[in-house]
């Protein structure tokens, strides 16, 4: 025989026999996890399919005999079955699955070759997460794919905090301290009123009170009220402790000395998250700032995880800028902007220095509503000062949920639990933030 | 003496040796102090141009980098 001639002759595998989607014969089935047995009998009652043996993890090497011997296993601590199935009752095991609330999924088992003994139980634990992954996105529509579709309804919450998922959390941030520093704040701001708000000025002759709005729309996405006076709602973590650090001026500029100095305050005030929607172009090429870094380890020794924004001096397609400063620091987690379309906005900056300075995760960034100083009471703005504040936000409410976490182990959920995104991770780090 | 307009500086400093460095350049004639952060081992200070490079070599000082600016798009931009 020969090969076959054609546009593959030249690919690396011509000649290897093509395996992709190579089925075993047996079913995968997730399963409700505390129901698991219920499941297994419906199945071998009305699909005929073997009776099951539970597998705890401690003995998953016994799963590839009971397999090879014709069984079925039920693996309990990742809610996943493993049957053998005829060909002739494939139809039974389907309809029994969309019939049987306790069956979330089922697909034929594929041949996998990275794993010299066959099954896995790694293997099925991806299939469980990937199932659910499916299911999830299914059933309430947030897929990445969907959601570039997908119009946005705004009349009851922004998009930014749908996209974010605050929408589905039942977290508030209560309890925890969140310091935004930045402009100040408009504390007699409709929807700020009756709210635990600590303030202090960094700005010589300027008291804490917002005269650009800046600070005011960034207090409100990081910590804005579930039920505002005038919807949408556009809030994170409604009930966290507002610590509003004016370190930059009315006119909007700020310098290094009162920067640190609220970063200071902020740990002082054992603040557990520090939000910084400011910066300065760093060129490619540049590294970061040694005292920012020793001072945000130092902040991190002390329970306080500083996020900041990459910076907008992006121009795409034609230009991308690199991660600003400070959120070019290693230890500071530098936020970048996303579209309502979930793509990288335009204007973001991207990790282009290795010494430090990538895009640790993005946000909403594009057409952001929040609140902004009477009497003009709210304001769409862009930027990614208004993605950073997403993200301090979910970070609040990861710490609420987690009391005894460390920043680290913050750092590690919010980038564990994003959302992944088909962009470069160049221009979104960990993908979409994600609420808990 | 310099005419030289001193120049602001941003100082960090080892947090177990803060004391003793804030306390020699509070005694410089030609440094200003503008504010001491012992909490995260900072120091902003106004310098002679002349004196950066001598306040890095100082003992109990990790480094020495000049002050920043940072300016905000005004409020009616749409890009913050």
């Amino acid at each position: 025989m020969t090969e076959p001639m054609g546009e593959n002759a030249n690919r690396a595998d011509a000649g290897v026999p093509a395996r992709v989607d190579a089925y075993t014969g047996a079913y995968l089935v997730l399963l409700e996890p505390d129901d698991a047995g219920a499941a297994a009998v419906v199945m071998h009652d009305e699909a005929g399919v073997p009776v099951a043996e539970m597998v705890h993890g401690t003995e998953a090497h016994q799963v590839a005999d009971i397999l090879a011997g014709g069984g079925s296993v039920i693996l309990p601590e990742i809610g996943v079955a493993v049957v053998p199935v005829d060909p002739d009752q494939r139809d039974a095991l389907v309809r029994v699955a969309a019939d049987t609330p306790q069956i979330l999924l089922t697909e034929p088992e594929r041949e996998v070759y990275a794993f010299a003994d066959g099954l896995t139980v790694e293997y099925l634990r991806g299939f469980r997460d990937a199932a659910e992954a499916l299911l999830e996105s299914s059933s309430n529509g947030s897929g990445a794919a969907e959601a570039a579709a997908r119009q946005w309804d705004e009349n009851r919450v922004t998009w930014g905090l749908q996209a974010v998922r605050a929408t589905e959390s039942d977290l508030t941030g209560r309890g925890v301290r969140v310091a935004v520093l930045d402009t100040g704040v408009d504390r007699h701001h409709r929807d700020l009123e009756g709210r635990a708000i600590t303030t202090m000025s960094f700005i010589a002759g300027e008291s804490a009170v917002d005269g650009h709005g800046h600070g005011t729309h960034c207090i409100g996405t990081a910590c804005g009220v579930r039920s505002p006076k005038v919807l949408p709602r556009y809030g994170v973590a409604g009930e966290a402790e507002i610590f509003a650090g004016k370190v930059l001026s009315n006119a909007g500029s700020g310098r290094d000395g009162g920067i640190l100095a609220g970063i200071s305050w902020a740990v002082a005030q054992d603040c557990r998250v520090i939000s910084m929607s400011l910066g300065a172009p760093v060129r490619v090429g540049g590294t970061y700032s040694r005292i920012y870094e020793e001072v945000a380890r130092r902040a991190l020794r002390q329970g306080s995880l500083i996020v900041a924004a990459a910076g907008n001096e992006s121009r795409r397609p034609g230009t991308i800028a690199s991660v600003g400063h400070p959120a070019n620091c290693p230890s500071i987690l530098a936020v970048a902007a996303l579209t309502p379309d979930f793509d990288v906005a335009s204007f973001s900056c991207a990790g282009r220095n290795p010494d430090g300075g990538q895009v640790d995760i993005a946000a909403p960034g594009v057409r952001v509503l929040s609140s902004f100083p009477e009497p003009t009471g709210y304001k769409l703005l862009n930027g990614t000062s208004m993605a950073t504040p997403h993200v301090a936000g979910v970070l609040a409410l990861f710490a609420e949920q987690n009391p005894a976490a460390t920043p680290a182990d913050l750092k590690a959920l919010l980038a564990s639990s994003a959302q992944r995104l088909p962009l470069p991770s160049t221009d979104v780090g960990a993908g979409l933030v994600q609420a808990p | 003496m310099t005419d030289e307009p001193a120049v602001p500086v941003t100082i960090l400093v080892d947090t177990e040796a803060f004391a003793g460095v804030a306390a020699s350049l509070a005694a410089a004639a030609d440094v200003e102090v503008d504010a001491e952060l012992p909490a995260i081992g900072v120091i902003s200070a106004r310098v002679p141009p002349g004196r950066v490079a001598a306040l890095a070599g100082l003992d109990g000082v990790r480094s020495v980098e000049l002050e920043r600016e940072f300016r905000l798009p005004p409020p009616e931009a749409e890009t913050q």
